[in-house]
């Protein structure tokens, strides 16, 4: 069964919120389950969902649809897949709630009734709202169950004569209910005899008023008669003024008091509908709608037409408004709801000339006519016509079609419609032979994007007249008309053949290819010279060329038309030269470039045939040297390397980051043989040395690398002796932290590091790093104070080693004094007594600075430093220098 | 000098034991569950078992069922504690020292150090060697929640077993050397030392270590500044000597007597700022004796030092309250390490030995000397 959008939006859509929890009618499931029917009614429904959602429409109620959507998607999916178990499970389920929700809701309704049999519509609206249902659903339930709907009955609030008010009081003296008691009997505490009518109560007019007060003239001079004469005097009062209606008013007005009475004691529904008959003497149809009416009696309440009128206008539903308010009574209406009713019927005008004038311009601007529509449908949202005249709105079509074949297929283009109103799509179909005629005549090609302006027909058929027709409609009115049928110009899709591919060898090139069925025959011309080549099928072999030469080839498939006529494709073109047979690579050496770090050089005779290319394994090649193979096969199993001719023949390259074999492989075309190989090793540099004097040694610390690299060589040579080496291992290195290399502090240092490692029994370097430690001379000194006080003086003697080198100097040497509690750590931090400049010290010869002890109160310390020329000064005992 | 003998402390629970809190220990597992050995004479060196014959020597602590180093009771161990504040380095400082002592320095003093017992190897192997050595990592910071009582916090108990020469010929000595690695938030306040700390008042000596970043005139990595529970050095400073003076109720008018060596670690990132003459930057004079005058003048330099680098309360705080005290400074990596990776140039202390060299001095096992 075909989905019909206009009941759906109809039953679930307009009946807004709260959405029913009912699959079945969600998505206007069938009764009679299928996994197709499932499929494409579950998809239609969400269509049509994404389509109203997007004109705004419906949005609160399609939001909660979508919600639950998300959660029944599983089992709505498995049934479209075709497993229908758990939606039917789903569906049971739901029924089993449903009833169970059915049977609350009954008893709801009835003690709603409160057992008067009578329900008013607000109160069911409130209890819909209160159950999530809606106010149809439990109207439907009301069938059989004995409870009427009705409205209330309005009852006075005020008494109908100012002169009736005493009334009361002197017929509670004469112990009587109610007027016609008073009338009927005329006896203290009598009852009259029939059930009291009260919504028709019997006609009281003078003459009975007067057999009244005739009948009580005869009781007795006393309190009674002087009640029964104040009633009679009222009675007549409203008769003369208002007449026998006001009379019957007075008398409802005493049975609607009594009954308000007894409510204020909050007595329920069947204790008054008792009271009324029982009490009062109400007829028992007029005591249960006067017990209801007073029940729902409310003083602030709001007139029922104002409250329905005022719902409506708030969904938007003018129409069922103004309909509503012209269906009331003339002259019921408060005049708020006739203000209302009179502003909804002002804009409902305006949405009805809005129509009218999309109707009228619906041929010549169906973009503007829509536009009138969403504007009627933003102010009236039940105006009737409005999506028929949407179905009416085509789009403008598009102004170009065309269709290009560029042999793998058919590129079809259009310019875009001018139409924007609705969210335009393109239906773009595809017939053979002749235009198509309507916008579903011939296959249907989808395009890439809703909005997409080209397409590629990738299977078109092949040698045929094709013709692209190109339509529009408005996605947001899929049962729409379409705009008029826009047709690209005939072409024919002839491709080209396929896998074409030319393998050259010695003086011949080979070639082989697909051909299209549809093809009669391929043409072959060789360049230059525009040379026709014999060709099959499926390939041709062109012999007798000359090696080295490039040879151009063009490949054209040739189709006879329906007109018998042949035509040729535009073809391949491709290139292949003919060359000798690749030779293998003789001799292979692989080196360190000198001076440029981690880059090799390979060198080779050159082969008498082909190109050389170098490749890295990461172990012995598969092939033997002299093996041929296609140059692919080579590259598939090896790195290519990005080899550069160095000036002395060879080809340099970067070390590969480890172990790894270099292979030379000549190529010639396609074709390869495997030369000779060689394994290759890079160790990586060892990065900055850092070393530190440590009186006659020297801490050398460098970043050891984290891999293979388990011995670094050291070399060094003191100024004026032979260089020497040593074997320093990664476990000797931790182990010691640091290397320690014996050298006198006396001389300049050149420490060269390098990592070592053996591959194939050779032993391989890495690049060097150096560090240049100059020369420190360590030079000892004493201080000492000698002299009687007064004449005292100080006297430092420093003594440079004895194997310290000769010439040794110093720029400048100070004694200082120093007044802190530690001694100086700089010649600025005290006072200079004395200083040497540029001063030379011999090894082992004392050099003396004496000055006068300074007159200076107090403890101080003394000490000598020395600047320049590499000499550092030793420091004897401090106590030797700390004068007390 | 050697300190007046005294009392003998457990070197794992620092309660103060005696032969009558000790019981001997089967060397035989099957037999540990039941009757313990009994000697005779309660200080009786060796006990016979009496489920399998066996003559042990294996002397447990009755307080905390330790194993006591063999011969303990009769030369009780020299017990040094180390304090300092959280990142100042005492667990480095502990694994690369018994390192140290274990090869380079060891051999140079002609020293063994043995471990207690297989606590302490497994303890050190764990926690310190293969993380240092091994893996090239930094020592992770000391849980504070590891107490005594659990595998990780106990301390590490070394004898450490040298020749020297004596009136009569040569003789062995040995110290026993007891190193807690409490976590540093353990002295953040006076309650955490009361509780935490109470074994610095059994110690026999303190090796007390400040880290160069809080003291407030060094250009550090981390700056100046640094909020760490626990307080800066100097913090941790008083709080030690405060407690320190409680303890071994010193009067008013004294000074503590224990010799307590103040270490500043972290010597490698302040070398850039010291002059080429100063004694922090040469090694100690090689050879199996203590400088006298290497110390003096590395003393005297940081002396002078603490007043450049705005920490003269230092000096001043230690003046005033420690008869016995002496300033090192220490590397313990030689380099600063990369995160939590130690640089790939290895590990390269300086001066590690320095506190330990005075010490042993200090208590008659190493001959002064002169290079």
């Amino acid at each position: 069964m075909a989905f019909d959008e206009q009941r759906y939006r109809r039953e679930v859509l307009d009946a807004g919120l709260p959405v029913r929890d009912n699959l079945r009618w969600r998505y206007q499931l069938p009764e009679r389950l299928t996994a197709e029917e499932v499929a494409t009614t579950v998809a239609a429904v969400r269509a049509c969902w994404a389509r109203l959602y997007s004109r705004l429409k419906y949005k609160p109620v399609i939001t909660e649809l979508r919600a639950a959507d998300v959660a029944l998607r599983p089992v709505l999916d498995a049934a479209a897949g075709g497993d229908l178990g758990p939606l039917r499970a789903e569906l049971a389920s739901q029924d089993s709630a449903e009833n169970t929700a059915r049977a609350r809701l009954r008893a709801a309704l009835e003690q709603a009734a409160d057992g008067l049999g009578l329900l008013a519509p607000a109160a069911l609206a409130e209890l819909a709202r209160a159950h999530d249902s809606t106010p149809d659903a439990l109207r439907a339930l009301l069938d059989g169950s004995g409870i009427t709907l009705a409205e209330p009955e309005t009852l006075p609030v005020e008494p109908p004569h100012p002169a009736y008010a005493p009334v009361a009081r002197q017929l509670e003296i004469l112990k009587l209910r109610h007027l016609a008691d008073f009338l009927e009997t005329a006896t203290t505490g009598g009852r009259c005899a029939g059930p009291v009518r009260y919504f028709a109560p019997p006609r009281t007019d003078t003459a009975v008023v007067d057999r009244a007060a005739h009948a009580w003239g005869r009781q007795p001079h006393g309190a009674v008669l002087t009640a029964a004469e104040t009633v009679v005097a009222a009675a007549r009062q409203v008769l003369r003024e208002q007449g026998p209606d006001g009379l019957a008013a007075a008398l409802r007005y005493e049975l609607l008091t009594a009954l308000r009475r007894r409510r204020t004691s909050r007595s329920t529904g069947p204790e008054l509908l008792g009271h009324a008959v029982d009490g009062l003497g109400l007829d028992r149809g007029d005591a249960r709608r006067l017990v209801f009416a007073v029940l729902h009696e409310h003083p602030d309440r709001e007139d029922p037409v104002l409250a329905e009128l005022r719902r409506l206008a708030a969904a938007g539903r003018l129409t069922a408004a103004v309909e509503t308010a012209r269906r009331a009574p003339a002259g019921t209406l408060p005049p708020e709801a006739e203000q209302l009713r009179d502003h909804l019927g002002a804009e409902l005008d305006r949405a009805l000339a809005k129509r009218r004038q999309a109707e009228r311009i619906r041929g010549t601007d169906p973009d503007r006519a829509w536009y009138l529509l969403d504007e009627i449908e933003a102010a009236v949202k039940d105006l009737p016509g409005v999506d028929d005249l949407r179905r009416a709105l085509p789009p403008h079509p598009v102004p170009s079609v065309t269709a290009h074949p560029d042999g793998a297929g058919v590129l079809v283009g259009w310019r875009p419609t001018p139409s924007t109103a609705g969210e335009p799509v393109y239906r773009i179909v595809r017939t053979v032979g002749r235009p198509p005629r309507t916008e579903r005549d011939g296959t249907e090609l989808p395009p890439p994007a809703p909005g997409a302006d080209s397409l590629r027909d990738p299977d078109p058929p092949v040698n045929a007249l094709l013709h692209y027709g190109v339509s529009v409609r408005r996605a947001a009115e899929p049962n729409g008309q379409p705009s008029r049928l826009a047709v690209s110009p005939p072409v024919f899709h002839r491709p080209e053949v396929s896998g074409a591919g030319l393998r050259a060898g010695s003086g011949v090139v080979t070639a082989r290819w697909s051909c299209p069925p549809e093809a009669e025959s391929v043409q072959v011309t060789r360049d230059p010279g525009g040379v026709p080549v014999p060709a099959g099928r499926d390939g041709f072999t062109d012999t007798g060329l000359s090696n080295a030469t490039a040879y151009g080839y063009r490949i054209r498939a040739v189709y006879r038309g329906p007109d018998g006529a042949r035509a040729a494709t535009a073809g391949l073109r491709l290139t292949a030269v003919p060359s000798a047979p690749p030779s293998p690579v003789g001799a292979l050496t692989v080196r360190a470039q000198p001076g440029q770090p981690g880059r090799l050089v390979a060198h080779f005779a050159r082969p008498r045939s082909g190109t050389v290319e170098l490749y890295l394994l990461d172990r012995e090649p598969p092939w033997p040297a002299g093996h041929r193979l296609p140059v692919a096969r080579v590259r598939a199993a090896a790195r290519s390397v990005d080899a550069r001719p160095e000036r002395d023949g060879g080809l340099g390259f970067t070390a590969p980051g480890g172990r790894a074999v270099v292979l030379a492989v000549t190529v010639a075309g396609e074709d390869a043989v495997i030369g000779d190989h060689q394994p290759v090793l890079a160790l990586p540099g060892l990065g900055r040395l850092t070393a530190t004097r440590r009186s006659g040694e020297v801490l050398l610390a460098l970043d050891w690398p984290a891999h293979e690299v388990d011995t670094i060589e050291l070399g060094w040579s003191p100024a004026g002796e032979p260089p020497r080496t040593q074997v320093v291992t990664r476990g000797d290195y931790l182990h010691h932290g640091g290397v320690r290399l014996p050298a006198p502090d006396g001389r300049a240092l050149r420490i060269e590091a390098r990592a070592v490692a053996t591959v194939d029994r050779r032993r391989v370097l890495g690049p060097p790093s150096t560090v240049e430690l100059p020369a420190r001379i360590d030079v000892d000194y004493t201080v000492t104070r000698t002299g009687l006080p007064g004449r005292r003086r100080i006297t430092a003697v420093l003594t440079a080693p004895p194997d310290a080198p000769a010439g040794l100097r110093a720029d400048r040497i100070v004694l200082v004094l120093g007044t802190g509690p530690g001694w100086p750590l700089r010649p600025e931090e005290g006072t200079a007594l004395g200083e040497l400049r540029d001063v030379e010290l011999p090894p082992g010869t004392p050099v003396e600075l004496s000055v006068a002890a300074p007159a200076h109160r107090g403890g101080y310390w003394l000490r000598c430093f020395a600047t320049g020329g590499g000499v550092v000064l030793r420091d004897p005992a401090a106590r030797t220098l700390k004068v007390k | 000098m050697r300190p007046v003998a005294r009392k003998c402390v457990c070197p794992h629970c620092f309660r103060r034991i005696t032969h009558a809190d000790t019981r001997f220990e089967c060397a035989t597992p099957a037999c540990r569950g039941g009757e313990p050995p009994v000697a005779t004479d309660p200080r009786a060196d060796r006990a016979g078992c009496g489920s399998c014959g066996r003559v042990t020597s294996r002397r447990l602590c009755a307080h905390c069922g330790d194993l006591l180093p063999s011969g303990y009771l009769e030369q009780p161990g020299t017990l040094v504690a180390l304090v300092g504040p959280p990142n100042s380095g005492k667990s480095t400082y502990i694994g690369v020292l018994v390192h140290e002592l274990r090869h380079g320095v060891g051999k140079e003093l002609d020293a063994a150090l043995q471990p207690c017992d297989d606590n302490t190897v497994i303890q050190y192997e764990e926690g310190y060697g293969r993380v240092l050595f091994d893996e090239h990592r930094t020592v992770r910071k000391t849980d504070t929640r590891l107490n005594r009582h659990s595998v990780a916090g106990r301390p590490l108990v070394y004898q450490l077993k040298r020749r020297r020469r004596g009136l009569f010929g040569q003789k062995h000595a040995t110290l026993t050397l007891v190193f807690l690695d409490a976590a540093g938030e353990h002295y953040g306040s006076d309650d955490q030392v009361e509780r935490e700390a109470r074994y610095l008042a059994e110690a026999d000596a303190l090796v007390l270590l400040l880290d160069p970043q809080d003291l407030p005139g060094t250009a550090g990595p981390a700056g100046p500044g640094r909020a760490v529970s626990g307080g800066a050095s100097t913090d941790v400073l008083s709080r030690v000597l405060r407690h320190l003076t409680a303890v071994h109720d010193v009067k008013p008018n004294r000074k503590l007597r224990l010799p307590i060596a103040v270490a500043i670690t972290k010597l490698d990132l302040l070398l850039t700022g010291i002059e080429d003459n100063s004694p922090l930057r040469r090694e100690r004079p090689a050879g199996a004796r203590f400088d006298a005058d290497d110390r003096e003048a590395v003393h005297t330099e940081l002396r002078a030092r603490l007043d450049q680098w705005q920490a003269d309360g230092v000096s001043r705080e230690l003046d005033h309250y420690c008869a016995d005290y002496q300033l090192f400074g220490i590397s313990m990596l030689g380099t600063a390490p990369r995160g939590e990776a130690i640089d790939p140039g290895g590990i390269r202390p300086h001066r590690i030995e320095d506190p330990l060299i005075w010490l042993l001095h200090k208590f008659g096992m190493l001959d002064r000397g002169k290079g």
